[in-house]
């Protein structure tokens, strides 16, 4: 069980994996165009993208939103959960390191949804609405660089396992 | 990265801010990352810092937000129709109802931490470059949140995807913003990479030890 100093770290990594239920499961946009609307979700619009001939920016889009941030709780649930007995504290401080620096990237999709948003706005000949999914994934990004910032890499090494 | 102790428990010695260890100061002034043997954590960059060079380069960054935040960064036309956004426009379009919490995350990423990694590091670099000691040791916390925090990075690419997308929708024309954005983020990664929190604060301490010591 997860012990006391890394309560608060457990508490919001939880939190982010819930959210990130909705964020994956909810719309994040509305495209209107020619007085139809289509709504998406993340992986629709990722497919979109491999559908419509751009398989990087797809990839880009893929590994940022979906990806990471399922890596990143994975990582950190395992990190946190071996901390209090850590064998080998630096690969987990490494694996640490690596999640911290990338999980910030996933807020990209929030700033496209944002910048479409602002952009495409032409009535009902084309505009962009936000949807639920999008809130619910810019909350879930933020929980889990809140977990990794309440986890200090230095509680992988309080203890003496023979590693120094 | 969380530092939570970041003081010299001795003098001419450093604690790792990852593990604790205490290490020797480099003596030399050679080139190359130094890292903690132990966690590998990086206590300084790869150039020396220098706090002219990187002052100058946070006051152009400074100059360049301005027109950054205000100017259009994309141009959309349809149907004879056309549309803009700026930096401003996109935090403000999901800053309403239900979507509030996402424009005020959007501010905090994208306006208020950029702002406050610009004015932390600054007064970092005069502090250095004054040889005076920083009067708060919150000014090296800010600089750090913001490090982590501050987004136009991750946005510029959203900027480049957007386009992409929009392509089928509309004709796309890039604004003088986004010219001014890419300028900005650029300089400021490069001021981020020269100057690192472990390293500015070892310089800071010890030009004002020298100060205090003459």
């Amino acid at each position: 069980m997860p012990d006391k100093p890394h309560a608060k770290a457990w508490s919001l990594l939880v939190a982010a994996t819930v959210w990130l239920v909705p964020a994956n499961l909810l719309p994040i946009m509305t495209v209107t165009q020619g007085g139809r609307s289509k709504t998406s979700t993340i992986a629709e619009g990722i497919w979109q993208l491999f559908d419509a001939g751009m398989p990087g920016i797809a990839i880009i889009v893929m590994v940022a939103s979906l990806l990471v941030p399922f890596f990143k709780v994975l990582v950190l649930a395992v990190v946190y959960w071996r901390a209090p007995t850590e064998s080998q504290p630096l690969t987990s401080t490494r694996a640490y390191r690596l999640v911290y620096w990338v999980g910030r990237w996933s807020m990209l999709d929030v700033f496209v949804v944002a910048l479409l948003v602002a952009l495409v706005q032409f009535g009902n000949l084309a505009n962009v609405q936000p949807e639920p999914g999008i809130l619910a994934f810019g909350i879930a990004v933020v929980l889990t660089m809140l977990s990794a910032h309440a986890f200090s890499p230095n509680q992988l090494w309080n203890k003496d396992h023979g590693n120094s | 990265m969380p530092a939570d102790r970041d003081v010299s428990p001795e003098p001419g010695t450093l604690q790792c801010p990852d593990c604790h260890t205490d290490l020797a100061l480099p003596s030399g002034k050679g080139r190359g990352t130094w890292r903690c043997p132990r966690c590998d954590c990086q206590l300084s960059g790869a150039w020396r810092l220098k706090p002219d060079s990187l002052l100058a380069l946070s006051l152009a960054t400074a100059f360049l937000w301005v027109p950054a935040l205000t100017l259009p960064l994309l141009r959309l036309e349809n149907l004879g129709l056309d549309n803009h956004a700026s930096l401003l426009g996109c935090i403000f379009a999901l800053m309403h109802g239900l979507y509030l919490p996402a424009g005020l995350l959007l501010l905090f990423t994208l306006l208020i931490m950029p702002l406050a990694n610009l004015v932390a590091v600054s007064r970092l670099l005069w502090a250095a470059r004054q040889h005076q000691p920083v009067p708060s040791p919150r000014w090296m916390w800010v600089y750090r949140q913001s490090r982590e925090w501050a987004m136009t990075d991750i946005f510029l690419l959203g900027i480049l995807i957007s386009m992409t997308k929009l392509g089928d929708l509309a004709t796309v024309t890039p604004g003088a913003g986004i010219v001014c954005l890419g300028l900005a983020v650029l300089l400021r990664l490069i001021v981020e990479t020269l100057a690192q929190p472990e390293q500015l604060q070892r310089l800071i301490d010890q030009r004002a030890g020298e100060v205090s010591d003459a």
